[in-house]
């Protein structure tokens, strides 16, 4: 569709703005819209060009992120990983998840093959934010997590298989939140019902900008913030307390991979509600020639999977909704 | 009489019309195993395709909005009479499947346990898999842009929705045929050539890994094709030779069931595996 407008000066073509503010512009009495001859022609091509003709199609799994319909079909099946990555905004959740799969995929997971994804796309779109390199390398990954469904979790899928002799196949469900939704969980205490799916967690993982704990200011709102996290999942989540929680020390490489003193307040904070951390640092992303980028990201999840002391669940409430119910009990069944 | 459908998937010159037009000059001239019974009503298009290998020069591409189904009416050594239906369809579309998560009622019509599924991927043209966390890589390396999607990305993905496919029309139990076809192998050094499966495992791990930890789903043999024998388009001298008698060139790097590969000069042995 080609843009355009009368009114002299207005650039509603290039910014979408109507010179007169008037919204929204279609309303204004210059502008103007068409299918140009070249639209037309992209048009037609592209409906050639599909496996498809004029009858029925038939649909594949769709290859974005998960929601709990589709996640049910993977733990149905069998056993499934369910990773809970929490943190703020631009602390690195997404390019974590990025490089998850980028060392999967690569054969750089020790013990494990690649075997399968039900998100395939969705990890590739997260990974191409690592592949636009025209200026040079990025100072971070740019990304930032929309969900389609802003209440429900979005997950990522991975299957793995074990080079061991039994060569078992293990799901991994990874959630994909935005950091939004873990300032929400520290701000407001009626969002027990938007985290119900973390009382199927395998694994919490709890991540902080690392080079944040380093100055004092920034320290100190990084340790409240950790505190205020850890009384909502004691107290208003009820977090069962043998659910492993890692805290991660994100864009470790902006201190040389030395942990910070902080971090021992922040074990306290956590052993005050009953918590034990785990303490791992990563540079899944890195901007120094010193550290690699992905150090520490293989070792951690590989110390996640290795985890085999599975916590056993009460059954979940019946209040809620049958497919979060399904997919909470799971765990019970297994 | 049975009818089987081989279904060739592969990216925009990955090589599906190339290996088109040198089977149906093999099976022309009567110079492979597999016996042609009917030419049929509608080798036009075949006819095309193999009277441009006779002149010495690639047959091309498919080009967009071209689709073509071609029906063979065959039979191999051993007097078993077939039908061979194959779509040939530009790389585009299934470059398009992708994105686009579905297909025609014709496609899923032929998914059925007579189905077995070709896909092309040229060694020496994919979109290679940028790995950040590999610590070799500066601004100055050659990464794909930000709208291709990694060869071995998309052939992991067929597979998968291929797999899907199967189980939705034939069945759990059914272990699909899928071949992954190298074209082009000529343009592979001689060294690397005897072995396909193993230029997988060091170039593409990622299907690799697919390959190794799917094969009780899916049988996924790695098979070297060179449908021309040499590059037509650079070597004149091989340009040359070729013209003389292009009935003789091509071959197939297949597996020999002995961990091994075996090279064979008669190009419809990939079919005889279709078909088998």
């Amino acid at each position: 569709m080609t843009i355009t407008c009368s009114k002299t000066g207005c650039l509603v073509a290039n910014s979408t703005r109507c010179l007169r503010d008037i919204e929204p512009p279609e309303s204004c009495e210059f502008y103007e819209d068409s299918d140009t001859e070249e639209d037309e022609k992209e048009e037609a091509e592209t409906e050639e060009t599909k496996v498809a003709d004029a009858g029925e199609s038939y649909e594949f799994h769709l290859g974005i992120e998960l929601g709990y319909d589709d996640a049910l079909v993977i733990t149905r099946n069998s056993y499934a990983h369910v990773l809970t990555i929490l943190g703020e905004t631009e602390v690195g959740k997404t390019c974590l998840l990025t490089c998850f799969y980028i060392l999967a995929i690569r054969k750089r997971l020790s013990g494990y093959l690649f075997s399968g994804s039900l998100t395939l796309p969705a990890f590739e779109q997260r990974a191409r934010h690592a592949r636009q390199w025209e200026a040079g390398i990025p100072k971070s990954m740019p990304s930032h997590t929309n969900l389609a469904d802003k209440r429900s979790p979005a997950f990522l899928h991975l299957q793995l298989q074990g080079e061991g002799d039994t060569k078992q196949y293990s799901d991994v469900l990874f959630t994909d939140l935005p950091g939004e939704w873990t300032a929400d969980l520290m701000d407001r205490e009626d969002t027990h019902t938007q985290f119900s799916f973390i009382h199927r967690s395998d694994a919490i993982l709890i991540l902080i900008d690392a080079s944040k704990l380093t100055k004092t200011a920034s320290g100190n709102v990084q340790i409240r913030n950790a505190e205020v996290l850890f009384e909502r999942l004691a107290k208003n989540l009820n977090l069962d307390r043998t659910i492993p929680i890692y805290l991660v020390l994100a864009k470790s490489d902006l201190v040389a991979m030395k942990v910070p003193a902080a971090v021992e307040k922040i074990k306290s904070a956590a052993a005050q509600h009953g918590f034990s951390l785990k303490i791992h640092q990563v540079a899944a992303w890195s901007t120094t020639t010193k550290t690699k980028a992905g150090t520490g990201v293989e070792k951690l999840l590989l110390d996640i999977l290795s985890t085999r002391d599975r916590p056993k669940l009460s059954p979940a409430p019946r209040d809620l909704k049958a497919r979060l119910r399904q997919f909470l009990q799971v765990r019970v069944n297994d | 009489m049975s009818e089987k459908t081989v279904l060739m998937i592969g990216g925009p010159l990955a090589g599906k019309t190339s290996f088109l037009a040198k089977l149906w000059l093999a099976v022309e001239k009567k110079t492979c195993s597999i016996k042609l019974r009917d030419r049929g009503a509608d080798d036009q298009y075949l006819r095309e395709i193999s009277q441009r290998l006779i002149a010495g020069e690639f047959p091309g591409r498919t080009l967009r909005g071209q689709r073509h189904s071609c029906s063979l009416q065959l039979s191999t050594e051993t007097g078993i009479d077939f039908n061979l239906k194959i779509p040939d369809l530009p790389g585009e579309s299934w470059e398009n499947l992708y994105t686009r998560r579905e297909w025609s009622q014709t496609f899923e019509e032929a998914i059925s346990r007579d189905c077995t599924i070709l896909i092309f991927v040229r060694p020496d043209e994919y979109v290679m898999l940028l790995d950040f966390t590999d610590g070799e890589l500066d601004s100055s390396t050659d990464v794909p842009s930000a709208g291709e999607t990694p060869t071995e990305v998309l052939i992991v993905d067929w597979l998968q929705m291929l797999r899907e496919a199967f189980r939705r029309n034939v069945g759990f139990d059914v272990r699909p045929k899928v071949a992954l076809v190298l074209s082009a192998w000529d343009r592979v050094p001689a060294s690397a050539q005897q072995n396909p499966q193993q230029f997988v495992q060091r170039e593409m791990p990622m299907l690799s890994q697919f390959v190794e930890t799917n094969s009780a789903s899916i049988d996924i043999p790695v098979i070297g094709l060179s449908a021309t024998g040499g590059d037509l388009n650079k070597d004149a001298n091989f340009k040359e030779r070729f013209e003389k008698s292009p009935e003789k060139f091509g071959y197939l790097y297949m597996p020999n069931g002995k961990g091994g590969y075996t090279k064979n000069l008669d190009i419809t042995s990939a079919l005889q595996w279709a078909i088998s």
